[in-house]
């Protein structure tokens, strides 16, 4: 069977490289992308099975980068949740509704947990 | 305008840059009714400019507290018992310690921030975002008031505002826009 692909996007090399790491090991394919504008630009050749997405990042932020996603007919349906320190009001995950994000995990977090919650959303 | 204020802890307040002197004084009023001790950011205006317009409003400044961003920038600031100077608008770090010296110290519940957009002239959009976000995040500001003004129509692309303001808004608690409000 294919391995699943997640596409993590964080400015932080070290939550890259652990993130990486975690999913690895449980046999995912990781594509990593520091910025908004190179998930994008990665966008047009992979096509992931999930994106983690950071909220604030240089650059294009997380929220931008979702709207983007969601704009292009391409990318439109691909499923995405923000991994963020980000503490959201009610207007924030009306927003995140209405972008069409899955979860939302927030750093710092736990390894199992995030597993637990990526495996949930793949299988939605 | 008052009602929104006592319902939320941090509002994103939208005002139009032609109007913006009128609408900062509605909001000031609005504020002024609660007899708190205001916390005052000063990034559009310097210190002694918003003493003046307050002193003009008929408001007595006394239950005010300042944070200058400007003045510093362009001459020595004379010490003031109810102004901090900071000698940066670029230090985002030093702005937010004063704002939490101002609710520790001088016991500020209401923050009126100047305009949180300005410093995108100073700052990129995610170093904004970011400080906004620590500040609320902090520990020893809940329960404070904190009134963000951005203002639309002046110098700033109004792309890098309206980004800015949806960013804010994923942890505001409400938007008020009064671009459209006669």
């Amino acid at each position: 069977m294919a391995k699943k692909k997640i596409m993590v996007v964080d400015d932080e090399e070290s939550l890259l490289e652990l993130v990486t790491a975690v999913l690895e090991q449980e046999n995912y394919e990781v594509i990593t992308a520091s910025n908004g504008e190179e998930c994008l630009k990665k966008l047009k050749e992979v096509k992931p099975d999930l994106i983690l997405l950071d909220m604030m990042m240089p650059g294009m932020s997380g929220r931008e980068t979702c709207e983007r996603i969601r704009r292009d007919p391409k990318t439109k349906d691909l499923k995405i949740a923000f991994i963020t320190v980000a503490k959201f009001s009610d207007i924030g995950k009306s927003t995140l509704e209405k972008m069409k994000v899955l979860d939302y995990i927030t750093k710092p977090f736990d390894n199992q947990d995030l597993l637990k919650r990526v495996k949930r959303m793949l299988e939605q | 305008m008052l009602q929104e204020i006592e319902k939320n802890e941090f509002l994103l307040i939208l005002l139009e840059e032609k109007k913006y002197q009128q609408k900062l004084e509605d909001i000031i009023r609005s504020v002024k009714k609660s007899k708190t001790t205001i916390c005052y950011v000063c990034l559009s205006k310097p210190y002694k400019d918003v003493i003046d317009g307050l002193k003009d409003m008929g408001i007595n400044p006394d239950n005010f507290f300042f944070i200058d961003v400007l003045t510093s920038h362009y001459k020595e600031p004379s010490p003031t018992r109810n102004c901090v100077f900071l000698s940066s608008p670029n230090n985002l770090e030093s702005i937010k310690a004063a704002i939490i010296m101002a609710i520790e110290d001088k016991n500020c519940s209401v923050i009126i921030f100047d305009t949180i957009s300005t410093l995108l002239i100073y700052e990129q959009s995610f170093s904004v975002v970011r400080f906004t976000h620590n500040l609320v995040s902090e520990k020893k500001q809940e329960n404070v008031k904190k009134l963000f003004i951005i203002i639309k129509g002046g110098n700033i692309p109004s792309n890098d505002i309206d980004s800015l303001t949806k960013d804010l808004e994923m942890f505001a608690d409400k938007k008020v826009d009064l671009t459209n409000n006669r």
